[in-house]
Parts: C-alpha cells; sequence; structure tokens
C-alpha cells in the first residue's frame, strides 16, 4: 500500500525511517541517499524515494485533495 | 506486447496518486498492481475510466500520427516523448504541481548502478540518483537502461535510446 502524500521522519534506526502521516505512522527503508529527522519524503513500496523540500509540502497536499483536477 | 500491458506499466506508478484522491478503491489499485507486475491484459474499458486524464492527452497524439489511441505506437509516444513536456508546460493539473512532485511524474531514462533483490538505483541525468522498485520490469542487470516513473522502474530500453534522449 503507497501513500501518495510527504510524511515526516519522525526517527530514523539505523536505515529504517519512521514516517508519520498525521492519521497513521509508517516505517520505510532508506536505501541511498541522507536522511534526517523532520524531512519531508515520499514513500513507496516501503522504500523511501524522494525527499520533499518543505516549502513544496503545502503544495503538494492541496494537489492530492479529493476531486482535484 | 500488448498496448493494454505497455499502457499499464507506464500508467501504473502514478496510480498511488489517484488513490490518494479517492478516484479508486484499494481494491482497484491493487488489481492495478498486480496487472501490471504479473503483465495481465485489463480492458480497454476499465484503463479509459481510470486513467481518463492520460487518454484525453494520448487523443491528441494519436489524432497528430492518424492512429488509434490504442495503437502501440501512440501510446509510445505519449508516455516517451510528450509525457514531460505536458509537465514542464504546466498543463491540465500541473500547473499548481510542485518542483518536486513534477519531476517524480516525469519519465526519465536512466542506468541501472547497483541492484538488489526488490529494488534499483538508477542513475538517470548527471548525479542524479533514486532508488526504484524493479517489480515491473524482468531480468534487469547493472548497467542496463531503464526508463522510471514515480517509484517504479517501468521498461529496459536501448543504451542507444538513452544517447538518442539525452545527446
Amino acid at each position: 500500500m503507497c501513500l501518495a502524500i510527504p510524511g515526516k521522519i519522525i526517527s530514523i534506526k539505523e536505515n529504517i525511517a519512521t514516517i508519520d502521516y498525521g492519521s497513521e505512522k509508517r516505517e520505510a527503508m532508506i536505501v541511498l541517499g541522507n536522511f534526517n529527522k523532520d524531512d519531508y519524503v515520499i514513500v513507496q513500496g516501503k522504500i523511501v524515494i524522494e525527499k520533499v523540500p518543505f516549502k513544496q509540502v503545502e503544495a503538494w497536499l492541496n494537489l492530492l485533495k479529493e476531486n482535484g483536477s | 506486447m500488448d498496448p493494454e500491458i505497455y499502457f499499464l506499466k507506464y500508467a501504473f506508478p502514478c496510480s498511488f496518486i489517484i488513490k490518494q484522491r479517492n478516484e479508486i478503491s484499494q481494491s482497484e489499485y491493487n488489481l492495478l498492481e498486480e496487472s501490471a507486475i504479473r503483465d495481465i491484459k485489463l480492458s480497454r474499458k476499465f484503463l479509459e475510466k481510470i486513467f481518463f486524464r492520460a487518454f484525453e492527452r494520448i487523443d491528441k497524439v494519436a489524432a497528430d500520427l492518424n492512429k488509434d489511441r490504442w495503437n502501440l505506437e501512440v501510446i509510445k509516444e505519449y508516455f516517451i516523448n510528450r509525457h514531460n513536456d505536458i509537465i514542464e508546460q504546466g498543463m491540465y493539473s500541473y500547473a499548481q504541481a510542485p518542483e518536486s512532485l513534477k519531476n517524480l511524474c516525469k519519465i526519465h531514462t536512466g542506468k541501472v548502478i547497483d541492484i538488489s533483490r526488490e529494488y534499483l538505483i538508477v542513475e538517470y541525468e548527471q548525479d542524479k540518483h533514486r532508488p526504484v522498485l524493479s517489480s515491473l520490469v524482468k531480468k534487469v542487470k547493472k548497467g542496463d537502461f531503464v526508463t522510471i516513473h514515480y517509484g517504479y522502474a517501468v521498461e529496459r530500453i536501448s543504451p542507444s535510446f538513452q544517447k538518442v534522449q539525452s545527446p
């Protein structure tokens, strides 16, 4: 199951990040790149694929609202 | 490859966005995922309903090439050559899309530089790397060139194609 919205990393233990999506928390594996606590990321298939700059998070959330164009 | 299967491989990676907008159910999402991974041919009607936005754009390509929307050449032309321009020009819903989302939406071509059981590391443009799931492509080796869309490798392509794309 994939969540399309950016989630916030709340902890990293070895290469496993715990990511907060507001309504729920998920774990995902960091396989490449430098990620820190409080970074917003996109996860696909339990792998962290990209970082989302904080300034872009709101635009992501607006775009992914139900019934978007 | 059947055009339905080819289309779904490219379109499936963005269906988690459609799911997020509650346009499809979890079971529809699961069906799309399983079909994309296992090369299962879904009905044209079902795919056209879910990915109606893509077909609005594919129809323009079909008109240009004077071919049907389900012609494989039309679908390839759309995903490989036109899709990124539409995003870059900020057409449709991409007008409000942040850069990081647009970059994930684009179809990049790149080289597989590392490989594990579940994912590949792909270098797509100079010094840009992304881990992508390998479930949609079969028999990929280190050094192969692939197209990527969101968090998935989609198709293995020839190195000459890569040269054409990034001179």
